[in-house]
C-alpha cells in the first residue's frame, strides 16, 4: 500500500496556447457526475481538466464518489475548485494563512468543492488518485486532502496547491 | 491538435458510433473540442448505457496560468 503526496510543477503537465477549450463548466460536469453516481458503467479514468469548473463541481464530484465503484483516477486540474479570490490573493503574494482567512470571509462556499471531494473520497475504496493541480487550493483544502490520504491508504493526491 | 467538434459533433459521434455499432470502445479523448455544457450532457447520457468505456478525457486546453 502506498500513501504518497506528490507535488508536481505545471511544467510536467501538458500545456499549449490554444485559445479553444471544452468549456464543460459546472452544468456539464454535474451531468457526468450524476450518471457516474448511479450507473454501473466501467469508467475508470475521467479527466475534466481545464473546464472552468468551480466549487459546485467539486460538491457534485464528492457526491458521486460516495457511490461510484469504478473510478480510479479523477483529474480536475486547472479549474477553479476554490474561488478565484484565492488565486488572486496568491498572485498578490498573500500568505497561505491570510489567503485562507480572506477566502472564508469573502466567499464562504469557496472551499466547499475541495471539502466535498475529500469527504466523498473518504467513502470510496476504489479511487486511487485525485489530481487537483492549479485550483487555488487553500491551507484548509490541503489539510482536508492530506487527511483523506490518511484514511484512504491507496490514495495518491497530486496537487500543486498554490497555483 | 485543436479541433472544433463542439456539442453537435459530439451528438453525431454518439448517435453513429456509440454504443450499438462499437461495443469495444474503451478510450475516448475529446481534448480541446469545445464540447460545452450540451456536449457534456450528451456524453453523460451516452455513458449511462455504455459498458465498455474505461477512460474518458474531456480536457480543455485553455488552461489559465497563475
Amino acid at each position: 500500500m502506498t500513501c504518497e503526496l506528490a507535488h508536481v510543477s505545471h511544467r510536467l503537465l501538458p500545456f499549449c496556447d490554444s485559445v479553444a477549450g471544452n468549456h464543460v463548466q459546472d452544468e456539464g460536469a454535474t451531468a457526468l457526475f450524476e450518471v457516474l453516481a448511479v450507473t454501473p458503467c466501467r469508467l475508470e479514468y475521467l479527466d475534466l481538466s481545464g473546464n472552468e469548473l468551480t466549487y459546485r463541481s467539486g460538491i457534485s464530484a464528492g457526491t458521486m464518489l460516495r457511490s461510484n465503484t469504478t473510478l480510479v483516477v479523477l483529474a480536475l486540474n486547472y479549474n477553479r475548485l476554490v474561488c478565484c479570490i484565492a488565486r488572486s490573493l496568491r498572485a498578490a503574494r498573500f500568505s497561505m494563512c491570510d489567503t485562507t482567512a480572506r477566502v472564508r470571509a469573502e466567499c464562504p462556499q469557496g472551499t466547499a468543492g475541495v471539502a466535498g471531494i475529500a469527504v466523498g473520497a473518504r467513502a470510496n475504496i476504489h479511487l486511487q488518485a485525485v489530481q487537483v493541480v492549479h485550483n487555488g487550493i487553500t491551507e484548509r483544502g490541503v489539510e482536508q486532502l492530506v487527511d483523506l490520504m490518511h484514511v484512504n491508504h491507496v490514495m495518491q493526491i497530486i496537487m500543486y496547491a498554490w497555483t | 491538435m485543436r479541433n472544433e467538434m463542439n456539442a453537435e459533433g459530439t451528438r453525431s459521434l454518439i448517435d453513429t458510433s456509440w454504443p450499438a455499432s462499437n461495443t469495444t470502445l474503451t478510450y475516448l479523448s475529446l481534448r480541446d473540442n469545445n464540447l460545452g455544457v450540451n456536449g457534456a450532457r450528451d456524453l453523460a447520457e451516452a455513458l449511462a448505457v455504455n459498458e465498455t468505456l474505461t477512460r474518458l478525457e474531456c480536457v480543455g486546453e485553455r488552461l489559465s496560468r497563475p
